[in-house]
């Protein structure tokens, strides 16, 4: 049961959402955006967050796009994780989100609560990172939807003003045409918090990776691209890559050490399977 | 813009049925069925997303419903195991011994049931990556496999 007191919105339109909040703000009330709700319910379940008001996204068309036109492919934020899979506009996606939490829980977990929830492994995002400066992302804001490069707000960690919330994300249709892969590593059981997720890409320029799970948020590092696109062996690149990382995460799920054993390996199997 | 500031009269589909309920707006919908509706079958387990016990279908999807406040079930069609009658699911998992101590088995058979619906034709890899959802303490997960495997075959033999 979640003892906390708050109220639900359900609003229409990105006006009406944004509005509210500011509104809500203005009355001196903390007030959440809500897409899937998973992380916001099972924080307010522990008392971790205590909001006023929880505005539902869900009913706002412009964040329910899921299309793939003649040259984009768009991501509404409140487009679950289970519609991406099945849709499957975007392979490299597909198997990124699906290999987030359970398929029960991906039918819930929204892209937009994913890539701005507090958990830190955002599996999703990490394609979207390794085109980053192809990726758009529509951010609505008091004044207005702005639709920007996914850079200028996105690092791992989103980075957005006061009563902003994401709208959707759009990449070219041509990531399509790329050979790439992602594999997320548990300590234990295929459902488990990640031990790490590695994706990577081959593109006629050379190997892109991200990484989430290693440091403290999802990342990407020219120079570990360069290392991985070299001309070394492949076990060499992965040790290479591996020693540029620092500090790995030492926890529960894996001390240091561990990690950079199994991501290791996992670099070198995903070289290979992108064709090096 | 439908709003609840108060706890406020609503209406949920619950298996076929419209149902009044006056549940307060932070309440999940595994709170509500149970307390307000007395539906009985979606069990608490972790409260937190992960046992998969309070499994539910919402507009034939399995949802967690400790996932899912009430008020935003609204509008959606949910589908608990007290809408499973005599199901050729339920009947498999009597013939395989698909549970033990059953604390589990509404929310497999709620999963199992979304599975047979959205995907009828399922390999044994599909099966397993959707009741990879559910957790058994008693773990009976080889009996629930073939439980749901026998349930398909003869949906599909019909
Ligand atoms: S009680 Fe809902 S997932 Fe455990
Ligand atoms: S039968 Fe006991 S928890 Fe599954």
């Amino acid at each position: 049961m979640i003892a906390s007191r708050f109220q639900y919105y359900r609003p229409e339109t990105l006006d009406e959402a944004c509005q509210l909040y500011m509104r809500l703000q203005e009355a001196k009330k903390m007030p959440l955006y809500y897409g899937g709700g998973t992380e916001i319910l099972t924080r307010a379940r522990e008392s971790a967050i205590r909001p006023d008001a929880v505005l539902d996204i869900k009913h706002i068309p412009e964040c329910r796009r899921l299309e793939m036109a003649e040259d984009t492919i768009v991501f509404g934020a409140a487009v679950t994780l289970d519609e991406i899979c099945r849709t499957n506009y975007w392979p490299l996606l597909s198997d990124a989100a699906g290999r987030v939490a359970d398929h029960t829980t991906r039918c819930k977990i929204t892209l937009g609560g994913h890539l701005a929830g507090t958990i830190p492994y955002r599996e999703a995002s990490l394609p979207f990172m390794i085109f980053a400066r192809d990726a758009k992302i529509t951010v609505q804001g008091p004044a207005g939807p702005r639709r920007i490069p996914l850079v200028q707000v996105y690092d791992g960690q989103l980075h957005l003003g006061s009563a902003e919330f994401v709208v959707d994300l759009s990449v070219p249709r041509s990531v399509r045409d790329y050979r790439g892969a992602s594999v997320k590593t548990t300590r234990i059981d295929w459902v488990d918090y990640p031990l790490f997720t590695v994706t990577m890409v081959r593109d006629s320029s050379g190997v892109r990776a991200a990484f989430s799970g290693v440091l403290a948020d999802p990342f990407t590092s020219a120079s570990i691209d360069k290392i991985l696109s070299g001309k070394a062996d492949l076990s060499q690149r992965a040790r290479e890559s591996v020693a540029q990382m620092n500090p790995i995460i030492d926890d529960l799920h894996g001390s240091s050490a561990y990690r950079r054993f199994r991501l290791t390996t996992v670099i070198s199997q995903l070289l290979q399977e992108i064709g090096e | 813009m439908l709003s609840y500031p108060e706890p406020g009269p609503l209406t949920l589909n619950v298996n076929g049925d419209m149902l009044s309920l006056t549940p307060r707006p932070a309440d999940t919908l595994l709170y509500s069925l149970r307390q307000e509706l007395g539906l009985t079958g979606a069990k608490p387990g972790c409260e937190n997303g992960d046992c998969g016990a309070c499994t539910v279908m919402v507009d034939g999807l399995p949802i967690k419903s400790c996932l899912m406040l009430t008020a935003e079930a609204e509008g959606r069609e949910i589908r608990t195991v007290e809408g499973l009658n005599n199901t050729v699911l339920q009947d498999a998992f009597m013939d395989a011994w698909a549970f033990q101590c059953g604390y589990c088995t509404s929310g497999f058979l709620m999963t199992a049931h979304a599975l047979m619906e959205r995907e009828p034709e399922a390999d044994e890899a599909t099966i397993v990556e959707w009741l990879r959802s559910n957790l058994c303490r008693c773990t009976g997960y080889e009996e629930i496999v073939q439980a749901v495997k026998a349930a398909l075959e003869q949906t599909q033999r019909s």
